[in-house]
């Protein structure tokens, strides 16, 4: 330990000569001054003391009329005067380790993970609320807190760890899983959801109100969740079937006779951002025309290290002009974008119909052409409803007198 | 220091106010109330005491320690005198 703090004040060695040098070592430690290593070598003394001391210990020498000369300079004060032109190398390395240090306690990388049918962005958002982002601080008073917190926002979870390792913070998010339907106490009724004409009634549980050929129209009963029993009592149930049915269902579809588009257009720009704590560095200077519409796609390089991403990043920004176009649509045009319309209506809305026919008539005016499609249909109309009881009712049948 | 205060634990200097030498084996000597060197070469040295001059003599004498009180000498002894004032 004596030793590192010498080298730390700095010690040179002394050769002492002159007649009689054994004296001016009394001298020397009589005056208080420590040496060590003393050695002598053909009638020169060495000796080996702090470098404070020497400007006194010169002045005893010349008092006492001996010569004394620096063999040795050694220590950090020798060092830092040899090495003061490069005094920006100790002094950044510094500054480095402060830096680094102060760095470290906040979050370089946030790894979120185990979710799948949640969209990146909203754990993202989450997340961010709750103070976990790059650029956070690292420290967090209660990770349970913030697990809860988690949880709450996103609601459709069943679980959140969040785990933190120095900078980095690992945040797995398990999805709830969708439980089979349980069986069902209440009971239902089969009614009509449309108007039509019924083809057939195919009855699996309860009694049928309707038969083929009947009209029904809209909330009308078509199967009963009442089934009268053998021996004349009337017993609840859920009514089961399908009930097929002729409906009649109209669309209407408006084609505009001018259409304006919006288009890319050839030129793009294209800029270079560093994004170093979540904050945005542009490292290319290239300016949007003023006044002018426009998309942009960001793709974020992120630096990796031996499998640790770096709170260092690259963003290539990619940004294209759009122009709006106007179109004139003529009737052959007009016709091309009904069929797609009327496919996707169909498509989507009488995927569960059977169509039988469709009877189309046009029309137009100035600013658009109208197409109206009334469309025979063969579905099922039946659709469940809830048998309602009051609390006098009892499960055999029975109503109570009142 | 240490050694001085290892020994002083042991024979008190100030209790006896008398020179203490010691050696240990042939390398190491301390001379305990020494009033300073008073001839110091490679192969001699001489130490001043109240009581007299104590001279080691040998090769690669070197002063491990030197204060006001103590002197602490190593290197290879061969012969120990001691000289009364003249």
């Amino acid at each position: 330990m004596i030793k590192i703090i010498r080298y730390i004040r700095g010690y040179i060695e002394l050769s002492i000569s002159g007649s009689r040098p054994e004296t001016f070592l009394n001298v020397m430690t009589a005056n208080g001054i420590a040496v060590w290593g003393v050695r002598s070598h053909e009638g020169v003394i060495y000796c080996k003391t702090l470098v404070v001391n020497y400007r006194y210990i010169y002045k005893l020498s010349r008092k006492k009329s001996i010569k004394i000369r620096i063999v040795e300079k050694t220590g950090i004060p020798f060092f830092a005067n040899k090495n003061k032109k490069h005094i920006g190398i100790p002094i950044g390395a510094i500054c480095f380790a402060l830096i680094f240090g102060f760095l470290s306690r906040y979050l370089w990388y946030v790894d979120i993970y185990g979710y799948e049918n949640m969209s990146k962005s909203r754990a993202d958002t989450v997340m961010k609320e709750i103070g976990v982002y790059e650029g956070a601080k690292g420290k967090f008073d209660s990770l349970r807190n913030l697990q809860t917190k988690a949880l709450i926002a996103l609601g459709d979870v069943s679980w959140i760890t969040i785990n933190t390792d120095a900078s980095t913070a690992e945040v797995k998010i398990t999805e709830t899983t969708v439980k089979t339907a349980e069986p069902d106490d209440k009971h239902y009724n089969i009614i009509a959801k449309c108007d039509g004409q019924i083809i057939r009634a195919d009855v699996q549980k309860g009694m049928s109100y309707v038969q083929g050929g009947d009209a029904v129209v809209k909330g009308n009963l078509l199967i009963g969740g009442f089934v009268q029993t053998d021996l004349g009592s009337t017993m609840l149930d859920t009514a089961q079937g399908v009930v097929m049915a002729k409906t009649l269902h109209t669309e209407h579809i408006a084609i505009p006779k001018t259409e304006t588009y919006r288009k890319y257009e050839d030129s793009t720009v294209t800029r270079r951002n560093a994004k170093v704590f979540g904050i945005y560095f542009p490292l290319e200077m290239r300016c949007i025309k003023a006044g002018r519409e426009t998309i942009g796609f960001k793709r974020e390089y992120a630096l990796d290290f031996k499998g640790k991403t770096a709170p260092v990043c690259t963003v290539n920004e990619h940004i294209y002009y759009l122009d709006n176009e106007e179109t004139k649509i003529n009737e052959q045009s007009a016709e091309k974008l009904f069929k797609a319309e009327r496919l996707l209506c169909e498509l989507f809305s009488y995927s569960d119909k059977k169509i039988i026919d469709r009877n189309i008539t046009k029309s137009a005016d100035d600013n658009y052409f109208y197409y109206d499609i009334e469309y025979s249909c063969e579905e099922d109309i039946g659709e469940k409803a809830e048998i309602l009881l009051d609390e006098d009712f009892y499960y055999d049948g029975t109503f109570l007198e009142e | 220091m240490n050694s001085e205060k290892k020994l002083r634990d042991i024979v008190p200097y100030e209790l006896t106010k008398t020179p203490v030498s010691q050696i240990v084996g042939n390398r190491e000597l301390t001379v305990e109330g020494s009033k300073g060197i008073e001839e110091y070469t490679e192969i001699s040295i001489k130490v001043k005491t109240s009581d007299g001059l104590v001279c080691a003599y040998g090769t690669g004498l070197n002063i491990k320690l030197l204060s006001t009180s103590a002197v602490i000498v190593e290197g290879l002894i061969n012969r120990i005198e001691f000289e009364e004032w003249r």
